[in-house]
């Protein structure tokens, strides 16, 4: 009972609840980010309307705060659709797609990482190629021919961005489990005749859950940003589906008449993402990165 | 240092070798050339002639083999789209986005290094607080969104600059600057922490111990160890900004290689695609390895082994 009390102390201490540990602006930004993901959630409830329903005889209105109507708070789009709606079925895949890759992606990385780390030797050698090479490709032109080439579906979108965003996790996965080696409980766990793969899920992995949530955010963000420029090359979402940049890409064609239509979508986006990467800094900073 | 240079080649050469079989591959996967050719609703005997006119009946192996053989001595075939030869075609619009890129990592430079210098000079001042906001804003803001608010504001209200095209200095200056924010904040951060880092070590402690001015401490030793970090990611940036100058280039009209590669992808044109991805890989390879010669020569401790 003893060597449990104190096991359950020192684990207290060592780590705090994750809110405590994270810096002032950082939980701004998880706050930010939480409103938007409960929106999106909610969209289906909460939308005045459905995201493809088109009032033709109300097109084009402005938002409430240049002068438009009570009935559409945002304004409605070239064709009648109520912004606001669109704004929050949209969330729903741009934030979909963007977590998706970056758990699938996440899988990959972290596991070639900690077998790199882990087992040393020509699997490092390997990996290490490996992330060379993906950070030799041009991200952006190979994801535009695949989904080009290949036509583009929501699945593939997610498929191709999950192929591409596995390097900051493989190399963060290598460092840290590298590091993790020589540790006690490692070598102990090894002399207790424990497998390879417990010790790496069960003594490493917890111990890299930290870095890696840091790494997961910044992959959200970027696959977000991804996955609207490709939308925006209209090379991305297609109608009936919504994401942001999708609705960047129908807005564009306006922005000498109607700019507020760009910008209220690309002022969403740039909110996204900067509350993302807000939590992403105060991940980093709110507790030393030690590990 | 000889033995690190040729491994260093060695792995460069394998990077590359690999990026051209992923890149033939992928486009293999992504259907029948010759049908996607012959267009919809051709008889089979045309779709059999350009399969062999185009050599698609060969063997997998083979087609990789004469397709990497001339692409080595720079011959990438003849475009589906433009009926023209697809080196050619590259030439003068690589040429654009050269042009494009280095003034956008110039100017990106021109505003990270004094303002990342001056906020690890003066840590938890205004100054440091505005680069870090700019860093923030910089990252969060989408590309495609800060070239429409530079439109917007310098072309459509004031009226000072250019909207589209790539004649003049003057209208790669919207562009430019919206590919240099999205450069800015890693510039900024490496400064900042690469500054502040070489303010507290000992060899900066010494020299202001012997009396050196702050000015030529910061600028002699400090700056100088700042920069190893810097070159390589300004490096990193400079091929990202080549391999994302599509969205920009589209929104610009500018015609560079990210748009050129974007139009063959609308028309299929897989010579022009399977070049893009390669040529563009190549820099990023040559990039990096440039920046890993110039950190060499920065910093003296690489020349020990």
């Amino acid at each position: 009972m003893m060597t449990a009390s104190s096991t359950e102390s020192a684990r207290y201490r060592r780590r705090p609840a994750l809110w405590e540990s994270i810096s002032p602006a950082g939980r701004i930004g998880g706050v930010v980010l939480l409103a938007i993901a409960l929106a999106a959630l909610l969209a289906p409830w909460i939308s005045p309307y459905a995201p493809n329903y088109q009032q033709l005889n109300g097109r084009i209105v402005p938002p409430i705060f240049m002068g438009g109507s009570s009935q559409h708070w945002l304004g409605t789009d070239s064709i009648g659709r109520d912004l606001l709606s669109r704004l929050l079925y949209g969330a729903r895949l741009t934030l979909f797609i963007g977590i998706i890759s970056t758990v699938i992606s996440a899988v990959i990385g972290i596991s070639m990482g900690m077998a790199a780390g882990y087992f040393r030797g020509r699997v490092e050698t390997v990996v290490g190629f490996l992330i060379t090479v993906r950070l030799s490709m041009p991200i952006m032109l190979i994801m535009l021919s695949l989904v080009g080439l290949l036509g583009n579906s929501t699945a593939l979108i997610m498929v191709v961005l999950s192929l591409f965003l596995w390097d900051r996790f493989a190399v963060v996965a290598r460092s840290i489990t590298l590091q993790l080696q020589g540790r006690e409980y490692v070598v102990a766990a090894k002399a207790a005749g424990c497998g390879d793969l417990r010790i790496l899920v069960g003594e490493i992995l917890p111990n890299l859950a930290r870095p890696l949530l840091v790494v997961a955010t910044l992959e959200v963000a970027h696959a977000i940003l991804l996955e609207s420029a490709l939308s925006f090359l209209g090379l991305g979402i297609k109608s009936p589906e919504v994401s942001w940049g999708l609705m960047i890409a129908e807005a564009k064609d306006l922005v000498f008449f109607e700019p507020w239509m760009l910008n209220l979508t690309g002022l969403m986006i740039f909110v996204l993402i900067g509350a993302i990467n807000a939590v992403c800094e105060g991940l980093k900073t709110g507790e030393d990165m030690q590990i | 240092m000889a033995s690190y240079l040729t491994r260093r080649l060695l792995i460069a050469v394998a990077v590359l070798f690999t990026i051209s079989l992923i890149s033939f591959l992928l486009l293999k996967l992504s259907g029948d050339l010759a049908t996607a050719l012959a267009g919809e609703g051709s008889n089979a005997a045309y779709v059999e002639f350009l399969r062999k006119e185009y050599g698609l009946d060969r063997p997998l192996v083979v087609q990789y083999a004469s397709w990497l053989g001339k692409a080595l001595t720079g011959d990438f075939g003849r475009s589906f789209y433009f009926n023209d030869s697809v080196s050619l075609l590259f030439a003068s619009r690589l040429l654009v986005t050269l042009k494009l890129g280095v003034l956008s990592i110039l100017l990106a430079l021109l505003v990270a290094l004094p303002l990342g210098v001056l906020a690890a000079l003066r840590e938890g001042s205004w100054v440091d607080r505005l680069v870090q906001m700019l860093a923030l804003t910089g990252q969060a803001m989408p590309v495609f969104w800060s070239s429409y608010l530079l439109i917007l504001l310098f072309a459509v209200n004031l009226g000072w600059l250019p909207i589209s095209g790539a004649d003049s200095l003057a209208h790669l200056a919207l562009p430019a600057c919206a590919l240099a924010l999205n450069a800015l904040p890693a510039l900024l951060r490496i400064t900042r922490s690469g500054m502040s880092e070489a303010l507290v070590s000992d060899y900066v402690r010494t020299a202001r111990a012997k009396g050196l001015r702050m000015h030529s401490v910061v600028f002699k030793h400090a700056l100088r160890n700042a920069l190893v970090p810097l070159v390589a990611i300004a490096a990193v940036q400079f091929g990202l900004l080549l391999g994302g100058s599509v969205v920009v280039e589209t929104i610009f009209a500018v015609d560079g290689i990210g748009y050129f590669t974007w139009q063959a992808i609308s028309q299929n044109d897989y010579p022009v695609v399977q070049a893009a991805v390669l040529i563009v890989s190549s820099f990023y390879v040559l990039l990096t390895l440039a920046s890993d010669l110039l950190n060499m020569w920065i910093d003296p401790r690489y020349k020990i082994d």
